[in-house]
């Protein structure tokens, strides 16, 4: 017990020590910890950029960045928790496009907006694209439509979620070729491969990465990107093809509204950095992700014009409940 | 009425009678399967009610009610616990409502200093506790004003 | 076979099968904790893999996972807290055994059964895994729904003393299972204007609500200990007969370990849904239904064979074809693809030597955890039954909150826990069993969405609710569901006629 006596004053004072030293902050950020909030599952895209950027941005930033998970709602959770969070730097979280666009036009009260999430930085995307199985007898995307024209609504296509750019891209493929598609959505992009390997759909509106990881058992009838990927350079886009289709998830890390300028072009700037570093670059090309260099008003403008497009887009859907 | 069946079925009726009116303004798919759930579960408890009175159970007084006094302290105070937890930090909450609940358990504690030597060792168990979640396992546990 | 036996080779360096004892130790810990999930041990460990080579960090990786899915057993004895989803069932009859004094040879029950299960799935996924991986295609969206429907037939077995009640607590788990956003559609739904709860009411907050407070609550009101000393003089030989009385369950053992393999295989199940199943399967083929739940070593070599079998069984999808069997193997799969290893028939070719060596490794890690297990079981048994009901009770209260704040950082969990606690108490009252709620709360999410994505496909293909009738496997399952369902009731009636033959002929 005299050992008890030493040893709680102890850890008392040296966790009252540890607090003090982060209330006295903000004079040279980074100065502490960085909590990076990562919204979906462990073992998804955001997860795997997340991780992969971590020893980078630890390096660059020279501050330990801490990934934690705050999953629920297809990121609604995390974003309307970090919206209330301390707008000081340490906490940032990553956001993809369209869910936050979407999901506060679509439920009403989604916890947060579009525009208080402020942008940092968007650093990747990954194209939607059209896959068939391999023994499929659509062969191109001109078998597809005109399968789809003659059959209405009798065609399957599996995805991840409702109001995602997998979704999206399904209604744009409607849209843009005069066709009706049944899509089904599935709890992520990962659950939906499973339901076209064992034939329960007729294709999948993926993203890129999931198609280059089933690249001997998939074939790609057209990719939503402006020009092709080098993971499957063989694989045309939806524009060559005559269909104006440019649609994905982009994803780039906010902060909390009113977090000052100055920390968040210091933050824009590390992510930056870690974007051009050859060997970051190098592995996520080899996972088919696009990289992307928007800085905090570039993304912040891109938002807007997605925003706009999906309101003309969706005008005539009833989106909101 | 100290009939554990009779309770249970009007306890999931009321649940059903919450619930059904939010279900005005979802979509067919959304709507689908909740609104087969509560029909099954206003079935099974009608069901049971009916049943429970045709063989004359309903005044068979089945529910034996503890001491409710001690149940309603000790989630009180895990209520408490929880709800002062954001603001004053984790791990003072967590020593604080210890002590507390220690008290309420036991309250035959001899003297002032055994209760503090306790106290004490439960303060370097929770430390213990709180260093492994928030730096080993990088659980970001709620800070307070202390911290 | 060269190349794989390179890589097994590697394995058994001295620095991997360190690496792989320390993951032991920390996956027993992480599944111990209510709220650090399997999951979650696997994918705060990843990072620490980049800069190993690809063998030694799936080693590392393989061995967290298969104890963490053990370690799970541990709360479930001791505190009634089943430690990861996968466990729930040990809860039935590990913690009756637990509060009857024989709280170490349940723990050991658990040791014994986990490693075989383990090391059954391990064995398949090395043998049959190509074969079997064809299983996890077969199963669509209509085939989910009728997945979820023979699992809640389970409810006739356990319940079946008052089965109105049973379906009650089942259909209030399936209603609680749909708070948050719609899986299809995207509809807010019962969040009651609470933007947390769009994530939706979290598992195992749930479960510690469930089964953990109202254990507290009448442990406190009963004001004396509710743990029986324990003799520890009597642990002496206590190893060896319990193990023999594992082994003298083969059919069990067999069955649960099939049961668990099989339902790892198919993705988007889990160690969750198999431990009740195998519980189920155990229950009903029994002599003695009557005496589970009761503290019987049966029900715990059931759950615990069952959901350390899904291991291997998870992983076979996984690696034959990129598709994660359970949750964990997700994260798995991300360390496979930042490794530069694609699933597919490559794995078995080009990187056999990783690939076999990994499967190798998981045989090690299962055989490690015997003696980690039983140390590491023994002296927390010790602890907590040292421990005063004054100390006990609150610290137990204390894991309940750290614990379902931790599985997704949300106070919300921890409110919606304690919610669960008062509501776990009242059942208790009402005499409603809380294992159809959490049975409806885990199979809630597999039956709507397969009933909605089957909808969906019947509107296409023009055949509407009839598709879930003509699928070859669909039927399959509505049989299964069927005999499940009647089974217990005919069994029972067979039973009272034989007491009846019996009463005459006397």
């Amino acid at each position: 017990m005299r050992l008890a006596r030493v040893l709680v004053p102890v850890v008392i004072l040296s966790l009252v020590a540890l607090m003090f030293g982060q209330v006295v902050a903000a004079a040279g950020f980074p100065e502490k910890p960085i909590t990076y909030m990562i919204c979906f599952d462990p073992g998804g895209e955001s997860d795997i950029t997340a991780r992969l950027q971590q020893k980078y941005l630890e390096d660059v930033l020279k501050t330990k960045v801490v990934i934690t998970y705050k999953v629920g709602g297809g990121g609604a959770v995390g974003w309307s928790e970090l919206i209330r969070s301390k707008p000081d730097g340490y906490t940032i979280a990553g956001d993809n496009l369209p869910h936050t666009i979407l999901q506060p036009m679509q439920r009403g009260d989604a916890g947060y907006t579009t525009e208080q999430l402020k942008r940092v930085y968007c650093f990747e995307s990954t194209p939607c694209a059209l896959v068939v199985k391999k023994d499929s007898p659509f062969k191109t995307l001109d078998d597809f439509i005109a399968f789809a024209k003659k059959n209405p609504g009798a065609v399957t296509l599996g995805g991840s979620g409702s109001w995602t750019a997998n979704h999206l891209g399904t209604i744009e493929l409607e849209k843009a070729a005069g066709v009706k598609l049944t899509y089904i959505p599935f709890t992520g992009s990962g659950s939906a491969t499973p339901a076209l390997l064992g034939g329960h759909v007729t294709g999948l509106m993926t993203y890129t990465t999931m198609a280059a990881q089933q690249l001997d058992k998939f074939r790609i009838l057209a990719v939503a990107a402006p020009k092709r990927s080098a993971v499957f350079p063989d694989a045309p886009t939806f524009r060559e093809l005559g269909y104006d289709i440019v649609e994905g998830a982009y994803r780039g890390v906010s902060v909390p509204p009113n977090t000052p300028d100055n920390i968040v072009k210091i933050l824009a700037d590390a992510f930056e950095k870690v974007n051009k570093n050859p060997e970051f670059a190098k592995k996520m090309a080899e996972l088919a992700f696009d990289l992307e260099f928007m800085g905090p008003a570039e993304y912040t403008k891109f938002i807007q014009t997605r925003k706009a497009y999906y309101t003309d887009l969706l005008k005539d859907m009833d989106i909101k409940q | 009425m100290r009939n554990s069946n009779v309770v249970a079925s009007i306890l999931m009726l009321v649940i059903a009678a919450i619930l059904w009116p939010q279900m005005k303004h979802l979509t067919y798919f959304g709507i689908v399967f909740p609104r087969a759930v509560i029909v099954a579960l206003v079935a099974a408890a009608v069901l049971l009610l009916l049943l429970t009175l045709i063989r004359r159970e309903a005044g068979k007084h089945d529910i034996q009610a503890p001491n409710l006094g001690t149940v309603a302290i000790v989630v009180a105070l895990m209520a408490v616990w929880i709800a002062i937890m954001p603001w004053l930090g984790f791990y003072v909450t967590s020593v604080a409502v210890f002590g507390v609940l220690m008290l309420v358990i036991d309250p035959s504690v001899r003297n002032a200093k055994s209760f503090f030597v306790s106290l004490a060792g439960v303060a370097i168990e929770l430390a213990l506790f709180y260093v492994a979640f928030s730096t080993l396992l990088e659980v970001p546990l709620p800070r307070g004003i202390l911290f | 076979m060269n190349t794989a036996l390179t890589g097994i080779l590697q394995i058994l360096s001295p620095g991997v099968l360190l690496l792989m004892l320390g993951g032991t130790v920390i996956g027993l810990v992480a599944g111990a904790l209510p709220g650090i999930s399997a999951t979650m041990a696997v994918a705060l460990l990843v990072p620490f893999t980049f800069s190993m080579p690809a063998i030694s960090g799936l080693a590392l990786l393989g061995a967290i996972y298969m104890s963490a899915i053990y370690g799970g057993c541990f709360s479930a004895i001791l505190i009634n807290t089943p430690g990861t989803p996968s466990s729930i069932g040990t809860c039935f009859d590990g913690y009756p055994m637990a509060r009857q004094g024989r709280g170490q040879q349940a723990i050991i029950v658990a040791t014994v059964a986990s490693v075989l299960g383990g090391l059954f799935g391990v064995a398949a996924l090395a043998f049959l895994a190509p074969p079997l991986a064809n299983v996890a295609l077969k199963f669509g969206p209509p085939e989910y729904f009728w997945v979820a429907i023979f699992g809640l037939t389970i409810i006739a077995t356990l319940c079946s003393k008052s089965l109105i009640k049973g379906i009650m607590g089942g259909l209030l788990g399936l209603l609680i299972s749909t708070i948050g956003i719609a899986p299809i559609g995207g509809d807010v739904r019962f969040t009651f204007h609470t933007p947390a709860l769009q994530g939706g009411v979290e598992l195992v907050g749930t479960l510690i609500g469930l089964f953990c407070l109202p254990e507290v609550l009448s442990m406190i009101l009963d004001g004396s200990r509710t743990y029986e000393t324990v003799d520890v003089k009597q642990s002496k030989g206590v190893f060896g007969t319990t193990f023999r009385q594992v082994l003298a369950q083969p059919m069990n053992l067999l069955t649960s370990s099939v049961i668990g393999t099989v339902v790892g295989i198919i993705p988007g199940a889990g160690g969750s849904i198999a431990n009740l199943v195998a519980y189920n399967e155990a229950m009903r083929s029994s002599k003695h239904p009557e005496k589970f739940g009761t503290g019987i070593i049966d029900g715990v070599i059931a759950t615990e064979t069952a959901n350390n079998a899904t291991v291997g069984g998870g992983l076979i999808p996984l690696l034959t074809l990129g598709v994660p069997g359970t949750p964990v193997d997700a994260v798995i799969y991300a360390g496979l693809l930042i490794h530069g290893l694609r699933p597919g028939a490559e794995l078995f070719t080009r990187f056999a030597d990783v690939t076999y060596g990994f499967i190798f490794s998981l045989f090690i890690a299962t055989l490690m955890m015997l003696p980690v297990g039983l140390l590491l079981g023994t002296a927390l048994h010790k602890l907590v039954s040292k421990l005063s009901i004054r100390i006990l009770a609150p610290s137990i209260m204390f894991l309940s909150i750290i614990g379902s704040y931790a599985i997704r950082n949300n106070i919300m969990d921890v409110w919606v826990m304690l919610i669960c606690g008062v509501i776990g108490f009242m059942l208790k009252m009402l005499k409603v069993d809380p294992a159809p709620v959490v049975l409806g709360l885990i199979l809630g999410p597999l039956a709507e969405a397969g009933l909605v994505q089957g909808l969906l496909m019947g509107r296409a293909s023009g055949m509407g609710w009839r598709l879930f009738f003509t699928r070859p496997v669909s039927l399959l399952l509505l049989a299964m569901s069927v005999f499940s369902l009647v089974w217990p009731i005919i069994s029972a009636q067979i039973r009272r006629r034989r007491a009846k033959e019996v009463g005459t002929g006397a």
